[in-house]
């Protein structure tokens, strides 16, 4: 079963002077793509399982309802091995991870493959699962900062509804039509594992070698989604929120990451009582470089005005070292960030499901370390001459009588 | 200047006395790690300061550091300072490929640059301040009563490691000066390495730094612990039940780390123990004797009733035999929650630092959980002292 097996040893570039940890990866004839991060320093590993799939257009939200399904009864079987389970619901994929012993491999990839093929639920259940979801959807909104994500992302990727569906798709996901819905998004062919930690990876390959087939799916009735761009709720907001997002899908991530975080930096210097969160948004819908800041009325009028010439105030004065600083500076965060199991397994497999290819992070990590400040401004240009999504939220003011 | 040193020496008891021989030094090498940890163990704690200047080691770890807190930034490492009863650490996470220059920083600022006082002021300020944010909070006041009556309300132990708003307060940047230049010496350092580092040359970088000394006797005052249920009056919804067994420093550290699991499963929340609100288990060896403190939140009402079943559960898991599969279904989860609690390399690293302090050389973190027996674990149980049992809570009966 597993003679085609082709293992790759991935090598660092020549002179690396921080090389990624070598990850070990497997294309194999078993459905699923294996990836492995060896880490002997202790016993355990974690395993990240992740289905590539969109919701069913009309139906979405439904892999993450299925997730809810199955969780009280995961973590209840995680538990008897002292195990941790998180899931995830990506705009990429549905996700899994669990963190337990190593000796434990075999019993783990068994429950994380129980979730590929879900048994039908109860009715209460499902209206647990209903319930939890529309509070998901009403957080995304509550909140000034997550409000702004929420209407930037809707400008700009139309088509990555929130993982907590809509409140029409909701109405959809009955115990009938759940099951056709997953034989609809299921396809083995769409998994990855990633494992992280004392295993090896022949061992983890042996572990998921049995992942369920695709049944016949019968065709939805619904097939297409309503798109919502107005907001589910109004956003509490006790200081003034200004954020902007612009599209930079064809540029090269590396140079967007960097050209975020320097963004960010110079916006906190210019308006140094924002709170200022430079995020860069990348997934297979897109990239964007998004800015959400928030600072006290007084201040408001300073911070737009920052917000509104920042790209092209960095564009002037960019350097050669502040560019190789921040891409130092990210290498390193990106090293710290994973030093445990599970996020290692988080951050390879972003990049798994993303790219499809277990090497993008590595690629991703060298590009990193070749950056220079044309780089970075041939980011910024391209940022100049689209106009961003933008959204204001003023600070909410008591009535008086 | 103050008194620092002359009255509390009096009473110390030097345990371990002869470790010359004793490694200082632990290099763990991780090659899958991608950072590299450095802690630092310093044998300095509360048992160095006078009770009025209670969180003087603190604020002097804390004032060291805070002048290159910058310079750690830039290399995009971390550092923190944690207090203990018996030492303090200074714990390091870096990239492999400056992991060398954040250590020397820091080892520099500890070992050889004397405290600023700007530096010292504002940190200093920065503690009041979270000691003063922390005075309401229940778990830390259940702390301190909790080590006030197991180690003795004279016992330097019995303090707080961190002090109080006053003391702190009343804290000078000579106090810090003199502190450090006396405390903060090679000879009471420990440190250990972890992550993806060649052992010999991260001995060899260490070497100089530490100095070729040997290592200081830790200083132990023996305490005497409360052995009449205690009651404090504490204004909260809920009532907080402290129960601290001490065990010898022979103790099975493994089976004794067993039996807190099994007591925090037992007193854990569940469909037949809903007035349960949280559960906690601590286990710390340190030398001279160890410490394992179970401590359940629970309604004010039901006390004293869970005060009894807390108390309880050492001897009935000296009276009662499990059924063989039930013990391996409790092993398999010990096993499981033991590593998770190791996940992060900074765990590691100090869990094998206490581990050079207390039994003078480092182990393996985890041991085969199926060298465990239920014999064993009825041995350890037996190691166990008369336990201190601490109630804080709403008084209700009149």
């Amino acid at each position: 079963m597993l003679a085609s097996i082709l293992l790759i040893a991935s090598t660092m570039v020549p002179g690396d002077s921080l090389p990624f940890p070598r990850l070990e990866r497997a294309v194999s004839t078993i459905p699923a793509a294996v990836v492995l991060h060896r880490q002997p320093g202790l016993k355990v590993v974690s395993l990240r399982l992740s289905v590539l799939a969109n919701d069913p257009p009309g139906y979405a939200g439904a892999g993450h309802m299925i997730q809810h399904l199955l969780y009280p009864s995961l973590k209840e079987r995680a538990a008897r091995v002292g195990g941790q389970l998180q899931m995830q619901r990506t705009s990429d994929a549905i996700v899994y991870t669990l963190t337990g012993p190593a000796s434990e491999l075999r019993y783990m990839a068994q429950l994380l493959t129980s979730t590929l093929s879900p048994a039908a639920a109860p009715v209460d259940a499902i209206l647990r699962a209903e319930r939890d979801l529309r509070e998901e959807r009403l957080a995304e909104w509550e909140t000034a900062p997550s409000h702004a994500r929420s209407t930037l992302r809707a400008q700009l990727f139309p088509a990555d509804i929130s993982a907590a569906g809509t409140d029409r798709s909701a109405t959809r996901l009955t115990a009938s039509a759940l099951p056709r819905i997953w034989a609809d998004l299921y396809d083995p062919e769409n998994v990855s594992v990633v494992a992280a930690g004392d295993v090896y990876l022949q061992d983890v390959q042996e572990a998921f070698a049995d992942l369920p087939s695709r049944s016949g799916a019968a065709p939805l009735p619904i097939s297409r989604d309503s798109v919502v761009l107005g907001s589910l709720a109004p956003a509490q907001a006790t200081r003034g929120w200004i954020a902007s997002a612009y599209l930079a899908s064809d540029q090269p991530p590396a140079a967007v990451n960097v050209a975020v975080r320097l963004l960010g930096d110079r916006l906190r210097r210019i308006v140094p009582n924002a709170q200022v969160d430079a995020e860069h948004w990348w997934t297979h819908h897109g990239q964007a470089a998004a800015l959400i800041a928030a600072a006290p009325q007084p201040d408001l009028t300073g911070l737009r005005r920052a917000m509104g010439t920042v790209v092209a105030a960095l564009l002037e004065d960019v350097s050669f070292l502040q560019v190789t600083d921040a891409a130092a500076a990210i290498r390193r965060e990106l090293l710290f960030y994973s030093r445990t199991p599970a996020r290692m397994t988080d951050v390879i497999g972003q990049f798994v499901d993303r790219e499809g290819d277990a090497e993008a992070l590595e690629r991703f990590y060298n590009d990193l370390d070749d950056l220079d400040d044309r780089d970075v401004r041939a980011v910024l240009e391209r940022l100049i001459e689209r106009t961003p999504a933008r959204i204001e939220i003023p600070p909410q003011t008591l009535r008086t009588r | 200047m103050r008194r620092l040193i002359g009255a509390a020496a009096a009473a110390i008891t030097l345990l371990a006395a002869d470790i010359s021989a004793q490694e200082r030094m632990a290099i763990i090498t991780e090659s899958g790690t991608p950072v590299v940890v450095t802690e630092l163990l310093l044998t300095v704690g509360p048992t160095n300061e006078l009770a009025a200047d209670a969180g003087l080691a603190h604020l002097s770890a804390r004032s060291v550091i805070a002048p290159i807190q910058m310079v750690i930034d830039s290399l995009g490492a971390r550092v923190s300072v944690l207090p203990q009863k018996d030492a303090l650490s200074i714990s390091v996470i870096a990239a492999p490929d400056v992991w060398e220059v954040a250590t020397e920083k820091i080892l520099k600022a500890v070992f050889q640059t004397p405290p600023d006082s700007v530096s010292t002021i504002r940190q200093r300020q920065a503690i009041v301040g979270e000691l003063r944010g922390r005075q309401a909070n229940p778990a830390d006041a259940a702390t301190r009563e909790a080590d006030r009556h197991f180690f003795g309300a004279e016992h330097p132990w019995g303090r707080s490691t961190v002090g109080t708003p006053e003391s702190v307060s009343s804290l000078s940047f000579a106090d810090v000066r003199t502190f450090t230049r006396e405390h903060f010496t090679r000879e009471r350092a420990r440190v250990a390495v972890l992550g993806p580092v060649d052992a010999a040359s991260a001995t060899e970088h260490l070497r100089p730094l530490l100095g070729a000394v040997s290592p200081a006797p830790v200083e132990v005052e023996p305490y005497v612990s409360a052995l009449n249920r205690v009651r404090r009056d504490y204004n909260s919804v809920t009532t907080w039940v402290s129960v601290s067994f001490r065990f010898p420093e022979s103790g099975d550290e493994e089976a004794i780390r067993f039996i807190a699991f099994l007591a925090g499963e037992e007193l854990s929340f569940s469909p037949s123990q809903r007035s349960v609100y949280n559960v906690s288990t601590t286990v710390e060896p340190r030398i001279g004797s160890g410490e394992l403190r179970l401590q359940v939140v629970i309604p004010p009402e039901e006390a004293s009733d869970w005060a009894e079943r807390v108390e309880s559960i050492v001897p009935g898991l000296l009276a009662r035999s499990m059924p063989a599969d039930v013990f391996a279904g409790h092993l398999r989860r010990y096993y499981g929650d033991r590593l998770i609690k190791l996940l992060a390399p900074e765990d590691r690293a100090h869990a094998a630092v206490r581990q050079l302090l207390v039994r003078g050389e480092t182990d393996v973190l985890v041991p085969d959980p199926t060298l465990l027996t239920q014999d064993r674990i009825r041995a350890a149980a037996r190691s166990l002292a008369r336990p201190t049992i601490v109630l804080l809570g709403p008084t209700l009966e009149k």
